[in-house]
């Protein structure tokens, strides 16, 4: 499939009634999305069970998604994972690194990699082409655009799973033939059994000129394949040396890939390296000989005391270089020829661990050679657990992760870990460390966030902390935390603002910075209701591990108070004054400036027993303390707006020059403003001076002068969007 | 799982196979039937059995001719003291296993006066100068007895 056609996936997808060919479905009977429109590949039937005899069943992690993982076999091609079980990843389990097989065959690789939530498991099947070089269009090319195919249709970077020189085919398809042109944005981790890096070692026998490594291996190789054929016309144990070694040597070896597969062929060579950001996981086999009698006739110029063969087709060392991890089977044979000048050669491969198989060699198999590495339990558990946890690591923290974090040391408590979104340990009057989701789930959205702030490709965590210490005080903090639940660092809230106390509305991250609004208090608020707003960024800082806050900025009801100033001075309601105020507030407001007295200016208090720079006129009017208690909301905060005399012009700038205003006698109208959110207020009230009215109506409780409008809510506490 | 111990018995009295039974293919590898997609080979095949053997028996007279070039650094000058003086070597041109990259094997028996005749298999690869010798195993005269487990 061409690019052209794999950027129409999407809408041949919707369109799937009528293209049902060329559109990814759901299969029935697994849960995973079969690759119909992708080209080589095809999602792996259900036909084993787990290891404790129960189903399998595909299903995705708890994102709702799939993960493709795609299976690319060694040069047969053979990937397809049906009941003959002949696709090389489809063997039950029945060796182990160690020699002793499991008590009973387990699930195939395969069967293992269904069972992980969220895993898709896709076998590349090419063996139309076997033998072939990858850049064989039904090779490398094809399993290109079936990782273009599956990755869009999935929305997930892929996972290969490589055997022999299946890892060749990968290697072209992710590194791509133009540097720079790689597909390391779709392809997280390549994972090979026995997949060479630099070259076949059965290649190598083709190399008849000097060899970059020693002879011996090459030399032995040669001998094997020259004894299996000696027991020609056997059939053998096609995962045995004898029935796996010499079809692979003859594959390769022929014209069309004759020396590509060679260690500094130019074929090879010419293979871009994988993309820096592409993982490598590798299991090898690793054979090793003492051959005492190899020479050269009478000569004895070789290393002979432990030839290592890797696993038959491929160096240990090829196999494992640049690799992330690596896990190993190992044999260790003893080698003996024997015969007569009329008979082909015998050998033995005597195991001091295995003496009764010396004579069967050729026929049984070994956890150490390449075709039987896709069989070892051990092996199989390690890639689970690289796969969970890549698939794990692609999801953010869930619940109860979150709930047993670890916590910095805040307000005044010690670190610790979190036991049900709380800190343990701390008395019940000495306040609290707890999870703000926690503490107030319907807010879980506004104080949990996922996003990638080390910029590693994973979903980092940031949550609120709730603190308060004995005196009820404390501030907010925010943690992050990377997909393991590990502490990358905090930001205490009071440290930005200098301010005891710190409440955070929302946190967001997008593109690697954080950012949190919040609101803070200022002295002139009441203890209940901090009426300042503020925002910061943060970021992550590799080089000190920890979290940095950017600029602050703050904001507070100055600039919503000078709107519904303006519109009662002007009579021009803007938007933003409309959607501060009812309209009656606002029509009592351009009423007063009309009738009561020109509004001259505004400044705006706390409530007056906090605030001690009220206009002692104001105090007056309105009363010694402002707002009353009377159970009703009054606002947050008091605009007093000064009133000039009635009917004089609108605005001192238009007297005309040389013009002395009358002195006016010094008198307030009061603006109540709630806080009602981050920069969000709304005007509850407005009073004028005592004894004054206007016509714009009012609803006069009594409550310390004039006309009042507006409804003062009843009371309670702060309002959030 | 697969039945492999019918295969596996069949094997252990089967290592040692005469040297008629050379005519073989890689085609009878675990009766696949993907063989067809195999290219075909253009590698050194049973006919070249005769120019092996007669390589293998000129080599006495020049035995640095036949280093292979993948071992000449490991042999050095010592290609003459290979062989015993006055050896003669015989190759059973019926042994001769292509292996499919390059090479094979062949049984030969090298007898010299004085010295005990000794057999070889001899790993044999093709050179564009011709074939070289690449190592050799000599091969006891019986099979060793079997270990106890």
């Amino acid at each position: 499939m061409n690019r052209h056609l794999r950027l129409g996936l999407g809408a041949l997808t919707v369109l799937s009634l009528t293209l049902p060919t060329t559109a990814l479905a759901r299969a029935a009977s697994t849960g995973a999305p079969n690759a119909a429109a992708c080209g080589s590949i095809e999602l792996a039937p259900i036909i084993d069970h787990a290891d404790d005899g129960s189903k399998i069943t595909s299903r995705p992690d708890r994102r709702g998604v799939y993960v493709p993982i795609i299976m690319v076999p060694d040069w047969t091609g053979r990937a397809t994972h049906d009941a003959t079980r002949t696709g090389e990843f489809s063997v039950p389990l029945d060796m182990s690194t160690t020699g002793t097989p499991p008590a009973t065959p387990r699930a195939s690789l395969i069967g293992q990699l269904q069972n992980i939530p969220g895993a898709a498991v896709y076998t590349f099947d090419y063996r139309a082409s076997a033998g072939k070089w990858v850049d064989d269009p039904g090779i490398g090319p094809a399993l290109g655009d079936a990782i273009d195919c599956v990755t869009a249709a999935l929305g997930q970077k892929a996972i290969l799973i490589t055997h022999g020189l299946g890892g060749t085919a990968a290697r072209y398809a992710v590194a791509g033939q133009v540097a720079g042109h790689d597909r390391g944005n779709e392809v997280t981790t390549v994972i090979g059994f026995g997949s060479p890096q630099n070259g076949s070692q059965l290649a190598d026998l083709t190399n008849t000129g000097v060899g970059t490594t020693a002879s011996e291996p090459r030399i032995l190789s040669r001998l094997l394949i020259g004894a299996c054929a000696g027991l020609a016309p056997a059939r053998f144990d096609p995962y045995s040396p004898c029935g796996s070694i010499p079809p692979e040597a003859a594959a390769i070896g022929v014209s069309g890939a004759a020396g590509s597969y060679r260690a500094g062929s130019a074929a090879l060579t010419g293979l871009l390296p994988y993309p820096p950001n592409v993982a490598l996981d590798s299991f090898a086999g690793d054979v090793a000989v003492k051959a005492p009698n190899l020479g050269w006739f009478n000569l004895r110029p070789f290393r002979t005391d432990q030839v290592s063969l890797g696993d038959l087709a491929a160096s240990t060392a090829a196999v494992t270089l640049g690799a992330r991890s690596q896990l190993r089977s190992t044999c260790s044979f003893t080698l003996n020829a024997f015969g007569t000048g009329e008979q082909s050669v015998g050998l033995r491969l005597d195991d001091a661990t295995a003496p009764q198989l010396g004579p069967a060699w050729a026929g049984t198999v070994r956890q150490c050679y390449g075709a039987d590495l896709t069989r070892i339990s051990e092996f199989a558990d390690s890639l689970t657990a690289l796969i969970t946890k890549e698939i794990r690591d692609r999801q953010p923290l869930d619940t109860s992760e979150l709930e047993s974090l670890p916590v910095p040391s805040l307000c005044g408590h010690p670190a610790g870990n979190l036991v049900g979104g709380y800190l343990p340990g701390i008395p019940p009057d000495q306040g609290e460390v707890a999870l703000a989701s926690t503490v107030d789930p319907s807010r879980f959205k506004d104080y949990t966030v996922f996003g990638d702030l080390t910029n590693d490709g994973v979903p980092d965590t940031v949550v609120v902390l709730k603190c308060t210490n004995a005196n009820g005080q404390g501030a907010d903090a925010i943690a992050a935390y990377d997909n393991g639940a590990t502490l990358l660092g905090s930001v205490s809230l009071d440290a930005v603002t200098d301010r005891p106390r710190d409440e955070v509305y929302q946190v967001s991250v997008s593109k690697e910075t954080g950012r949190i609004d919040w609101r803070t208090t200022r002295d002139t608020d009441s203890p209940c209701c901090p009426t300042v707003d503020a925002t910061a960024t943060f970021t992550y800082d590799p080089s000190t591990g920890g979290l940095k806050a950017g600029k602050l900025t703050s904001f507070n009801e100055t600039e919503i108070a000078a709107a519904l100033f303006d519109a009662g001075r002007t009579g021009k309601v803007s938007k933003k004054a409309a959607g501060m105020a009812p309209p009656e507030i606002i029509n009592a407001m351009i009423a007063a400036n009309r009738d009561n007295g020109i509004f001259r200016s505004l400044a705006c208090y706390g409530p007056s027993p906090q605030d001690a720079s009220w206009p002692a006129v104001a105090k007056a009017d309105f009363g010694d303390s402002w707002p009353p208690s009377d159970g009703t909301r009054h606002g947050d905060r008091f605009c007093l707006i000064k009133l000039g005399a009635t009917g004089a012009g609108p605005t001192y700038a238009q007297d005309p020059a040389g013009f002395t205003a009358p002195p006016e006698p010094e008198r307030y109208a009061l603006l109540g403003l709630e806080h009602v959110g981050f920069r969000n207020w709304m005007a509850v009230e407005f009073r004028l001076p005592g004894g004054e009215d206007t016509t714009g109506g009012g609803n006069d409780n009594g409550g310390g002068g004039g006309g009042i409008f507006g409804t003062p809510r009843p009371g309670g506490g702060p309002l959030f969007p | 799982m697969r039945a492999r111990s019918s295969q596996f018995a069949a094997l252990a009295v089967a290592v040692v196979v005469l040297g008629g039974g050379a005519a073989f293919g890689w085609h009878h590898w675990h009766g696949s039937d993907d063989k067809a997609a195999l290219p075909a080979t253009t590698q050194p095949t049973p006919g070249d059995a005769h120019a092996v053997a007669a390589a293998l028996a000129r080599m006495p007279g020049k035995p640095q001719d036949l280093i292979a070039t993948d071992v000449r650094s490991a042999i050095g000058t010592q290609a003459k003291q290979a062989l015993p003086g006055g050896a003669t070597i015989s190759a059973n041109e019926a042994t001769w296993h292509p292996d499919g990259l390059g090479g094979g094997t062949i049984t030969a028996t090298v007898s010299a006066p004085g010295s005990p005749t000794t057999v070889y298999t001899v790993m044999m690869i093709k050179e564009p100068t011709g074939w070289k010798v690449v190592g050799t195993v000599p091969m006891a005269p019986s099979a060793p007895k079997v270990a106890k487990p």
